[in-house]
């Protein structure tokens, strides 16, 4: 059990993660013109909301989905997973990561899979990606997040002997560590670093794998729930898809992209219904409406997220039933 | 086919520049190349400065290094190439003769690393350098020149001055047209990284004397070994000339030997225990715990992870012809007097270490008390001789202790404990500590 975010909460109204979810899946439709999303499989970790491949349904029309679920491998609550599935064509493999992932992946169907863990970077660097990254192919997309949080780099020891934050990324992440990391385990800037990492990562590993094949980010956020968590995302692709990939200027189209590992911070503004309304109907914005000219006071940061991410910002309320 | 007997029949063996292109480029790794290059820089380097020794001999000297997936380039403020040099022989394949005669102590020696590194980057070669007084450029495109049908090999210089050039001193290559595998490997993450760590140790002891390393921007550090030493322990320092090679080998305990030492412990550390070989102030072995330095030879035992900790230093200095690395710099020859000699006193001193960590296992507390309070001091400290003392004490019983636990236990316990990627044993030992802390001191 990880120390930093096992949050039992509905994962549903995470309002940063929700705004995460459309972003990539805005971004996975508008790839859609060029490679075929809706015959893809998606892999997740669905947990009991699956609101991922809900989203990834609806938008994008992918009907081969699987989620994989250790839960139901402890034989907690086998039937309680498949009892929430949304979709019939979802389909709950049972066990860890390491176990399943191989057969989620097999055979030659293009896939988009996300492992979205809640532990932290020394997990989502673990044995996990040696059994994805030898079954992705080209026009696949890999999502990775994980918890960013500075704590999971303290108190470190080893024979007896402290070890320092850099000393324990060189020992889980060898030669992935840029330069400047000691400057960078900072809790401000310790989830730009980890993004950082994990995108080496990617791109190391994929070149490592031999075949013609690069990993090329696309996706790069922050974001604060609770605990700080980062996710990385891209798309591995031959000489031949990237000259395809390029001629779509997504980075030109969407803002929230990074076409290296500089991260999005998915810092959502807090507003009420009210305030979400009444700021929904003056946009699109440009120029942006001034500060003054507001019927109520706000700070500009929070306008300028507003402005950002207001076609994905959900909007929560209380049923009664 | 009977031939008449008066006629004289040769075989050819004549080099063909395939050979120097495609051929030598094979046996030395993009990294090992770079770092010829960064050699050459460092030969500049003392050139410009004099033979002036003192701790900060490179003061002022720089190299810069920078690459992308479509060029690779160094910069370098030394002494530069004069036209005569370049003319006669800097950019020949070889030296005429092996230049025993010269008494410099430099690391270049063979006359092939530049040129061997150029081929081995890209297509498009850019030289330009300038000695402060003369100047020229190299432009070089290596399909091209293979082939020209001329018989005499040589590069055209261009702009060249003469007198009282305008040139910064010093001498930037730049290459572009990166064959495919080289621009593969300069755009993988992990390259960079692995060259700044190999550059910051086989450069430790040039860096730390003042020449300044850049790559891709960032500012390199000297990573110099250090010796703990204390009333209890201090590495042992043998001097020994051969002919005009004076050599220096020390050895001692750098950090606390580990107290797992199953097969399963993870050491990240590892590689940086062993013996390390130094030519002219140029790492040229690192790390190593095989024959070569004498493991698991005579009387000295094979490597085992028991010995993590212990750091072994031989440096020759002298002139480049005379010492015993081989052309790659990436290793020395076995059979070279100078390092017959060497080894003999590198094996004294491994088997003192050797016999200490399996003496200190019956009082292991005791003992890692003592290594740990000793301070660290930079191997580049120690010249005069002194004799390799280790810390003593009396002997314990000690009984092993096993048992079995659910992994996924043994795991939770370990992270709950912060140890980092633990083995199952280290794991156990810690909680055996921990439970004898509390309830019987």
């Amino acid at each position: 059990m990880d120390e930093y975010s096992f949050e039992k909460i509905d994962y549903s109204i995470r309002p940063a993660k929700c705004v995460e979810r459309r972003l990539i899946g805005q971004t996975l439709s508008y790839l859609a013109a060029v490679f075929p999303i809706k015959n893809y499989r998606y892999v997740g970790f669905g947990s009991l909301w699956f609101v991922d491949f809900v989203l990834f349904h609806r938008w994008l029309q992918i009907e081969k989905m699987i989620s994989i679920e250790q839960a139901a491998e402890i034989g907690q609550m086998p039937k309680r997973f498949n009892f929430n599935k949304p979709l019939r064509c979802i389909k709950v493999l049972a066990g860890t990561a390491r176990q399943c992932l191989p057969t989620a992946l097999r055979g030659k169907q293009k896939t988009i899979a996300w492992l979205d863990y809640d532990g932290n970077l020394e997990s989502a660097l673990s044995g996990d990606l040696s059994v994805t990254l030898p079954a992705m192919s080209d026009g696949n997309f890999l999502l990775i997040s994980t918890n960013a949080h500075n704590g999971q780099l303290k108190n470190k020891k080893r024979n007896d002997e402290a070890v320092s934050e850099v000393e324990y990324l060189e020992t889980i992440a060898p030669d992935l560590v840029p330069a400047n990391a000691s400057e960078r385990v900072t809790k401000k800037e310790f989830p730009g670093l980890a993004s950082e990492i994990l995108t080496n990562a990617l791109i190391a590993r994929t070149k490592e794998l031999g075949k013609d094949l690069e990993y090329v980010p696309i996706w790069t956020f922050v974001y604060q729930d609770g605990a700080p968590m980062i996710t990385v995302g891209g798309a591995f692709l031959s000489a031949a898809s990237r000259a395809q990939f390029a001629s779509l200027r997504l980075f030109e189209r969407f803002d929230f992209l990074s076409s290296d590992s500089t991260p999005v911070n998915i810092a959502l503004p807090v507003v009420t219904l009210r305030e979400k309304l009444y700021l929904d109907a003056l946009m699109p914005a440009n120029p942006p409406p001034a500060l003054g000219r507001l019927k109520f006071e706000m700070e500009q940061t929070s306008l300028d997220a507003f402005i950002r991410f207001y076609n994905y910002i959900p909007t929560f309320g209380e049923l009664a039933w | 086919m009977a031939t008449k007997p008066e006629e004289t029949h040769y075989a050819i063996a004549q080099a063909s520049k395939a050979f120097f292109i495609d051929m030598l480029t094979r046996d030395i790794t993009l990294e090992d190349c770079i770092l010829d290059l960064l050699d050459n820089a460092v030969d500049g380097a003392k050139k410009r400065s004099g033979p002036s020794s003192g701790s900060k001999k490179y003061a002022g000297t720089t190299a810069t290094i920078e690459f992308a997936n479509d060029y690779f380039q160094i910069v370098d403020n030394g002494s530069g190439i004069s036209i005569a040099e370049a003319e006669k022989y800097a950019f020949r394949f070889g030296h005429e003769e092996l230049d025993k005669k010269t008494t410099a102590h430099v690391i270049g020696a063979y006359g092939i690393g530049m040129k061997r590194a150029m081929f081995k980057l890209g297509n498009l070669v850019h030289l330009a350098t300038s000695t402060g007084k003369e100047s020229f450029v190299l432009n070089l495109n290596v399909a091209h020149w293979k082939k020209e049908k001329d018989p005499v090999w040589r590069f055209p210089l261009t702009k060249v001055v003469a007198a009282g050039t305008t040139v910064e001193r010093g001498t930037s290559i730049r290459i572009r047209e990166p064959h495919p595998e080289i621009s593969e490997r300069l755009t993988n993450p992990r390259f960079e990284n692995m060259l700044r760590r190999v550059i910051q140790r086989d450069y430790g002891y040039i860096l730390s004397q003042g020449f300044e390393v850049s790559l891709n921007g960032v500012k390199l550090k000297a990573e110099i070994p250090e010796f703990r030493q204390s009333d209890d322990l201090a590495p042992g320092v043998a001097n020994e000339v051969v002919r005009k090679v004076a050599i220096r080998v020390k050895a001692g305990l750098a950090e606390a030997p580990p107290d797992d030492t199953s097969a399963e412990a993870g050491s990240p550390k590892a590689d940086r225990w062993g013996w390390y070989v130094v030519c002219n102030d140029r790492v040229v072995v690192s790390g190593d715990k095989s024959g070569l330095t004498g493991w698991g030879t005579d009387e000295v035992p094979s490597w085992h992870p028991q010995y993590n900790g212990f750091l072994g230093i031989v440096e020759f200095n002298g002139p480049a012809a005379e010492l015993p690395w081989l052309t790659t710099k990436r290793n020395v020859d076995p059979t070279h007097p100078a390092y017959v000699r060497a080894l003999v006193k590198m094996k004294e001193m491994t088997a003192l270490f050797t016999t200490y960590t399996n003496r200190r296992k019956g009082s292991a507390k005791v003992a890692k008390a003592k290594e740990k309070a000793a301070p660290k001091v930079p191997v580049t400290q120690f010249s005069l001789n002194q004799q390799l003392k280790l810390p003593s004490f009396e002997d314990h019983k000690v009984t092993v202790v096993e048992f079995r636990k659910p992994d996924k236990e043994i795991k939770a316990l370990g992270r709950a404990l912060g140890l980092v990627l633990p083995s199952a044993s280290e794991v156990g030992m810690r909680a055996f500590e921990y439970a004898y802390e509390r309830e019987v001191k």
